[in-house]
């Protein structure tokens, strides 16, 4: 990814802080930098403060102490700052307005900022053709399958080109085969956009299928177990999980979380 | 098995043959059953168990109560025959103008509640203080019964339609606002976030997610605020009105006409349940395309 410097955004956090009210510390001193178009995958066990982190980075949430600097310049440091168009966020449930079309779904994020019934709706065909979604465009999220919403879900936050994805456990939901095909369309689209992605998981070898670089997360409070780079190809199928450094991969990352379950 | 087969005697396949259009008329004998069952409409089929039996049993009754009164065994004038209120109601116009008119207050009254109880919702979700302070009051005074405040009324607004439709209002509102509140601050907190990221400011989170989000809490509101309209509205006629069923009724009793009393008391409900019916449609036409979807 030599060209992906040139506009995915970089992450920088600086000794990340998050208690929640009255004494549960969510997040305990997090460190990381993360390279503008990189594929990071945060992974550990489950409510272990990895979507806190990824609310922080997304200005959503504020960091008790520390920094959550996005891009090499912007600085974000609380609610109230003017939240870019640059970052998307995917959430766990599609979280679709069931009133609403998939086109309309996909259109709100220009809805929200004003733009042109006409361009918005056109931008948003355009986001779903490509997820394959070009059938289902005047349908209603009630008449989707659970995978064609979660694409829906993609469409909406790829629709304003960002710079930085977030993603909390978006295909945790769904069944295998539509996951792996969804992983697959992920990874295409990393590779055809320029743009960093963050992506939280509890499943190793989605990390490792996905990812450029794990991050393995203690038990909360999070801190950073191991940072492990995963330099398997760029082009990625289904047959790579049969691929023994695939498996070597995985067994790294598994160490670090077994580990982190001994201590506790 | 298919050598032993070839190997019987051509005397062996008789039964066999006779068998096989015995074997066959059992088929044409289902067949001939579901035929005759298909005669009647399918949807016929699933509704007539639900609708059958209440049918039968308000048909015995009715039949028992004929019997009972017109034998002198109940006093007529105390319950009338279930004909003579059938009668009533096919004959008398006067009922269904004072139906009419009960009709039009309440469903002007559900209108003013819906406009003024959302509204009143959303300005008790704007801020916490302002639902701290101001709620416990809403619910205060939707315990007080109507009954006790309508004299009052008459005091405050006289005689007349004002006075029917304002002690219909009274009754009706609360049930659109308290569900209503309930729906706006249910909202889905990811989508919260979501309108945060994109930017969206308060009245645009409200326009776009959290009012189309509280939908099917204030059609639920509805369904209970269309009935509480008219019982709402026939008090309102028994003290400060001259018009519509609950005058109908007040003007029954000392003529001694429990036949009247009865009739109105029917177009009463029907009014009631078909503003339920009218409610029920709205609420489909609108969420048809929610169904299912519940996450």
């Amino acid at each position: 990814m030599a060209d992906a410097g040139k506009s995915g955004l970089q992450v920088t956090l600086k000794d990340v802080h998050r208690i929640f009210p009255p004494a549960v510390v969510a997040v305990d001193g997090v460190s990381l930098s993360i390279a503008s178009g990189d594929f990071v995958a945060f992974l550990g066990p489950s409510g272990c403060g990895k979507s806190t982190l990824l609310r922080i980075i997304a200005g959503l949430d504020q960091p008790d102490q520390g920094q959550a600097i996005i891009g090499p310049d912007h600085f974000c440091p609380a609610f109230g700052c003017d939240t870019p168009l640059d970052v998307a966020y995917v959430f766990q449930d599609p979280c679709l307005l069931p009133w609403r079309t998939v086109l309309d779904n996909a259109a709100l994020p220009l809805e929200l900022h004003n733009h042109p019934k006409s361009v918005r709706r056109q931008q948003a065909a355009a986001v779903l053709e490509q997820l394959g979604l070009a059938d289902a465009l005047e349908r209603y999220p009630n008449q989707l399958s659970g995978g064609m919403r979660m694409r829906v879900s993609l469409a909406r936050a790829l629709i304003t080109n960002p710079k930085l994805l977030l993603l909390d456990e978006p295909f945790a939901a769904l069944d295998a085969i539509t996951r792996q095909k969804l992983d697959e369309m992920l990874r295409h689209l990393w590779l055809t956009r320029n743009m960093t992605i963050l992506f939280v998981t509890h499943s190793i070898s989605e990390a490792t299928f996905l990812a450029q670089r794990a991050i393995v997360f203690s038990r909360r409070p999070a801190r950073v177990v191991l940072d492990h780079a995963i330099d398997l190809p760029q082009e990625r199928t289904v047959q790579l999980r049969a691929d023994p450094t695939f498996a070597r991969h995985m067994a790294s990352l598994q160490q670090a979380l077994t580990l982190e379950e001994v201590e506790q | 098995m298919s050598t032993s087969h070839q190997q019987l005697p051509a005397g062996h396949q008789t039964p066999d043959h006779h068998q096989h259009p015995a074997g066959s008329a059992n088929p044409r004998l289902t067949n001939g059953l579901t035929s005759s069952a298909a005669a009647m409409p399918a949807r016929w089929r699933g509704i007539s168990p639900i609708v059958l039996p209440p049918v039968i049993v308000l048909v015995v009754i009715s039949a028992l109560l004929e019997i009972l009164v017109r034998s002198g065994v109940l006093w007529a004038y105390i319950v009338p025959t279930p004909s003579s209120v059938l009668e009533q109601m096919g004959t008398s116009s006067r009922l269904w103008i004072a139906a009419g008119q009960t009709g039009l207050s309440a469903i002007i009254a559900l209108a003013l509640s819906t406009v003024v109880g959302i509204g009143a919702a959303i300005a008790l979700a704007s801020a916490r203080w302002v639902e701290r302070a101001f709620y416990p009051y809403a619910v205060f005074f939707q315990t007080v019964p109507i009954i006790a405040i309508a004299p009052l009324l008459v005091v405050y607004l006289g005689y007349g339609m004002q006075t029917i439709v304002a002690s219909a209002f009274i009754v009706s509102i609360f049930p659109v606002l308290a569900n209503t509140l309930a729906g706006l601050r249910s909202t889905n907190p990811s989508l919260v976030d979501l309108f945060q990221l994109y930017g969206a400011g308060g009245w645009k989170t409200l326009w776009k997610l959290r009012f189309p989000s509280a939908v099917p809490n204030i059609m639920t509101g509805l369904k209970v605020a269309a009935g509480l309209a008219v019982i709402g509205a026939i008090v309102g006629e028994f003290i400060g009105g001259s018009t519509g069923l609950g005058d109908e009724i007040v003007a029954a009793i000392p003529r001694q006409r429990p036949d009247i009393v009865y009739a109105a008391i029917t177009l009463a409900a029907l009014l009631g349940l078909a503003l339920f019916a009218l409610i029920n449609l709205i609420s489909w036409l609108l969420l048809r395309h929610w169904h299912a979807w519940q996450q």
